[in-house]
């Protein structure tokens, strides 16, 4: 409790206005790529990368954290408003609220919304701070078995918990865990799969991955089977009704905060189960004179959203305690810490405690900007819905060409990029997820020095040494349990259907 | 059970993939003597990872060659004409890399995102030029004079306005 002192009391000193306006950039950005239908939070974090790499580190946290944040609120617009998702988080968020826009309270469910999303976010953070001190002073005193452990269990449960197939989930993180082996050995200097090339020698560089892998194939993909919004209605502001729901269903939006910090904390879980859960747990406690959930009714709106908010504070957790990402987008955060030169995980609350303080005061000051943020721009950001689909694609590819390119200026960066988005668009074909292949990418370095260093210690005596190491043989449990439950529960699924 | 043949493809394509690879790892010069080569070693990490890919593959290969065939053709599935609008997307982009730096920025994106706007849809020509400009040129201002990065300039040096 003193570390969380310490830590609040020196929080807003690590921001300037630099890192404000980063903030507010990042979360006016991610509420427009939260709320356009085929664009989404991953698309919007991987596009803005390039661009971190012109600023410090808190300003670049502060830029993707409030592109996070903004899109995790931003796809409950066009779920409100036009009955289309933004993002598959606010699958769950649209069951009520559009109800609510059709009977003539898009407002009032826009606010709701709105307000659920800023409390999420303002309780995991303060969740955040709470917690990931005190997890990373135990994770510093891990050794490179218990760190190489983890690792692995990040990269399996997020494989188990991407896309329809846990076993293809796992083939692309140990794709990603491969393609971060290209280049020179870390300990030996040996070239590995450069075919002689000096740009190879230092290794695949995580731009033209990520921007390949998502942006490009996306465009693609969109070509193929274009995502379009229908008519928008601009009758819209902000309700006060629904500000007084803050007392009246307080104990709705505090439930669903927790639910979706514990949810975020967990590894390949996120969002979507997080808002569901959430939206269930609501709809047990449903109050007798509200209407039904699935007709409008306000409760659902609120689990939904306030849940789906705080899972962004939770995923954030294993990223800075124990350097394993919570979701997707924190692994490309990840990313964009890297190319910092900061590696994410415990150590950074002895190296860089400027720059964890900075990321604990963006993320609190963004989930309180979205309130004013959100309201005072929803006309606005709704309009936006009505872009035509050739304009915004046209626009992605133009900021993941330059975005790329400008980086270093080698134009080999973009013929990576175009591999990668290839790479992509073939893995989309076959139902690849991509998501484990960059957590894999992300993770590889620190997963190899870890575990050939474990494999060192040991003298070639593995499983003995393993033995001695009751938290690496715990997290290696946890690791057997998420694959035996993912081979078992389409079994259990068969013999229900 | 009838097997269904792209899963089929892909594990398959995998499993070559793998091959090549491991193939590759094998050829690894190493420094010095083979006592590097325990598990320790650099040759013997990347394959311990395409190893565990292989077993992974293998799985997902029984398992599509197990599944059940679709009673009815999949209704998301795109029909040759749009796979082949994406293709001559990537073509272009191909070629859009050779030229980026000796034609220039403003020469080599403006007819790019033309042809990104009319194979999205974009049927308004006037429209999709001015949009396609106006694109460009806020992306030239933003690397020139927030980022200060100097893109391509080009044959006419039309970058050199800027």
């Amino acid at each position: 409790m003193a570390a969380f002192w310490d830590i609040f009391a020196g929080l807003f000193g690590s921001m300037g206005i630099g890192q404000i306006l980063s903030l507010i950039t990042g979360l006016s950005v991610g509420i427009v790529v939260g709320a356009l239908p085929g664009v989404g939070p991953l698309l919007g974090v991987v596009m803005a990368i390039p661009f971190t790499f012109y600023m410090d580190p808190v300003t670049a946290m502060a830029l993707l954290i409030g592109i996070y944040q903004g899109a995790s609120y931003g796809g409950a617009l066009s779920a409100t408003v036009i009955g289309i998702p933004g993002t598959p988080m606010a699958a769950a968020t649209m069951l009520d609220g559009h109800p609510m826009a059709l009977a003539g309270r898009a407002s009032e469910a826009v606010t709701l919304a709105t307000i659920g999303s800023a409390l999420g976010g303002v309780l995991s953070g303060i969740v955040l701070i709470l917690i990931a001190p005190e997890l990373a002073a135990i994770a510093l005193r891990f050794g490179p078995a218990e760190t190489a452990c983890f690792a692995l269990l990040g990269l399996t449960t997020m494989g188990a918990l991407s896309g329809n197939s846990a076993v293809k989930g796992w083939m692309m993180g140990f794709l990603g865990l491969f393609i971060a082996t290209i280049g020179l050995d870390p300990v030996t200097g040996v070239q590995r799969f450069t075919f002689g090339s000096v740009y190879l020698d230092g290794g695949i560089a995580l731009i033209p991955l990520l921007v390949g892998l998502f942006s490009i194939s996306e465009v693609m993909r969109q070509i193929e089977r274009p995502v379009r919004a229908s008519n928008v209605s601009m009758g819209l502001g902000a309700s006060g009704r629904a500000f007084g729901t803050i007392l009246s269903r307080g104990v709705n939006y505090l439930r669903s905060g927790i639910t979706g910090v514990l949810v975020g904390v967990l590894p390949g879980v996120g969002g979507v189960t997080a808002s569901f859960l959430s939206y269930r747990l609501a709809l047990m406690f449903k109050k007798h004179d509200d209407p039904e959930f699935g007709e409008g009714n306000p409760d659902g709106v609120i689990a939904a959203e306030t849940a789906n908010s705080a899972v962004t504070g939770g995923a954030l957790i294993p990223m800075l305690a124990l350097s394993i990402p919570g979701d997707p987008i924190v692994a490309v955060l990840m990313g964009g810490l890297v190319l910092q030169g900061i590696q994410p995980g415990p150590q950074m609350f002895l190296e860089h405690l400027g720059v964890v303080q900075g990321i604990f005061a963006v993320f609190i000051l963004g989930a309180l900007l979205l309130l004013p943020l959100g309201l005072v721009f929803l006309r606005g950001i709704v309009g936006m819905l009505r872009l035509p689909l050739w304009g915004i694609m046209a626009g992605v590819l133009m900021v993941s060409l330059v975005g790329t390119y400008a980086v270093s200026r080698e134009i080999l960066d973009l013929f990576a990029l175009l591999v990668f988005g290839m790479m992509g668009y073939l893995l989309r074909k076959g139902d690849y997820p991509l998501a484990p292949l960059v957590v894999g990418f992300v993770l590889g370095p620190i997963f190899e020095a870890n575990f050939r260093r474990t494999v060192l210690v040991s003298q070639g005596n593995l499983v003995e040494y393993l033995a001695t190491r009751p938290i690496a043989l715990g997290v290696l449990a946890l690791v057997a349990m998420a694959i035996l439950a993912a081979f078992l529960k389409p079994r259990r699924a068969r013999q229900t259907a | 059970m009838q097997t269904t043949r792209q899963p089929l493809l892909f594990a398959l394509t995998f499993t070559l993939a793998i091959c090549v690879a491991l193939y590759l790892t094998s050829r690894i010069d190493l420094a010095f003597s083979s006592d590097l080569e325990t598990f320790s070693g650099p040759r013997a990490y990347p394959a311990m990872i395409l190893g565990a890919m292989l077993v992974f593959n293998v799985i997902t290969v029984l398992q599509s060659g197990f599944a059940r065939q679709d009673a009815a053709p999949d209704p998301a599935r795109t029909g040759l004409p749009r796979t082949g609008h994406a293709m001559a997307l990537f073509a272009v982009l191909v070629g859009f890399c050779f030229v980026f730096e000796p034609v220039g920025y403003l020469l080599t994106m403006i007819p790019l995102l033309i042809l990104v706007a009319w194979l999205n849809g974009a049927r308004n020509w006037p429209v999709t030029i001015l949009v396609s400009v106006v694109l460009a040129l806020t992306c030239l201002v933003i690397f020139r004079y927030a980022l200060d990065t100097v893109l391509p300039e080009g044959l006419l040096g039309i970058d050199a306005v800027f």
